[in-house]
């Protein structure tokens, strides 16, 4: 976009185990902590060109192959946390979540198709958590 | 009004935030480049299709974000295609291992960093 010289918008996945840490996923939490900050810091440095850049964090986001594979580890790995059994862990994860489910895939589309539309043109170097009231 | 449809570059476009991404603004009227890595490349098939039956533009490449050489020869395809994508979901991620902090491994970390981090700031720039 820079090169083309046109303005644009960027979003990028981050995450609430980069808000928060998320137990098993050490990793995981400290790339998608890295994600918002550099998404703060493109903000700035892609502002004058014109170009908004934001993330969004989802929490516990299914159904889908992510939720199932998200479970299925959860349950398979020690932790003080979460049960063995993915049923359980499942419902230990909802329980978790103020509004008492999962988020659709689709919500966190809506606010990514928003972020990259005109209708947020004031917004830039922001991180949007999807996360039904979960902190 | 220009009736020349905005065009939105999507990485990790066959997984499931990806592909509802790839939906919603396909049927708000974007024209789609959907990019998965080498390995997932039946998924990203699938959002395709899922994108031709509201009759979205589309175009797919794969490429491993954290090749930026890989990454650089995909956006320039991309813009003879297609056109400059206006709108980037950087989306692409591996969320790696699950094990305690102590007993995680060290090769395995820094695959997350290099995809989720790295990866980003490659496509980013």
């Amino acid at each position: 976009m820079v090169e083309a010289g046109v303005s644009g918008a960027v979003v990028c996945s981050a995450s609430m185990a980069g808000v928060s840490g998320a137990p098993n996923m050490s990793a995981y939490s400290a790339s998608k902590a890295a994600v918002i900050g550099l998404t703060r810091s493109a903000a700035k440095d892609l502002a004058p060109a014109g170009i908004r850049v934001n993330a969004v964090s989802p929490a516990f986001i299914g159904p889908g192959r992510m939720w199932d594979t998200q479970v299925a580890a959860q349950a398979a790995a020690p932790s003080p946390y979460y049960a063995d059994d993915p049923a359980e862990v499942a419902r230990q994860m909802i329980g978790m979540v103020p509004l008492g489910r999962a988020g659709f895939p689709d919500e966190v589309a809506r606010v990514v198709a928003f972020l990259l539309s005109e209708e947020a043109s004031y917004l830039t170097g922001i991180n949007v958590e999807i996360a039904g009231g979960s902190v | 009004m220009s009736d020349v449809r905005p065009i939105a570059l999507i990485t990790g476009a066959g997984g499931d935030i990806g592909r509802a991404a790839a939906s919603r603004l396909g049927q708000e009227g974007w024209s789609l480049a959907l990019v998965e890595h080498p390995s997932a490349g039946v998924a990203l098939e699938h959002t395709q299709q899922l994108c031709a039956t509201f009759g979205a533009t589309t175009w797919v490449d794969t490429f491993d974000v954290t090749d930026a050489d890989g990454v650089e020869r995909s956006v320039r395809a991309c813009r003879e295609a297609l056109g400059v994508p206006t709108a980037l979901f950087n989306n692409a991620g591996y969320q790696g291992r699950f094990a305690r902090v102590d007993r995680y491994p060290s090769d395995d970390a820094r695959r997350v960093l290099e995809v989720n981090v790295l990866g980003a700031f490659i496509v980013l720039s």
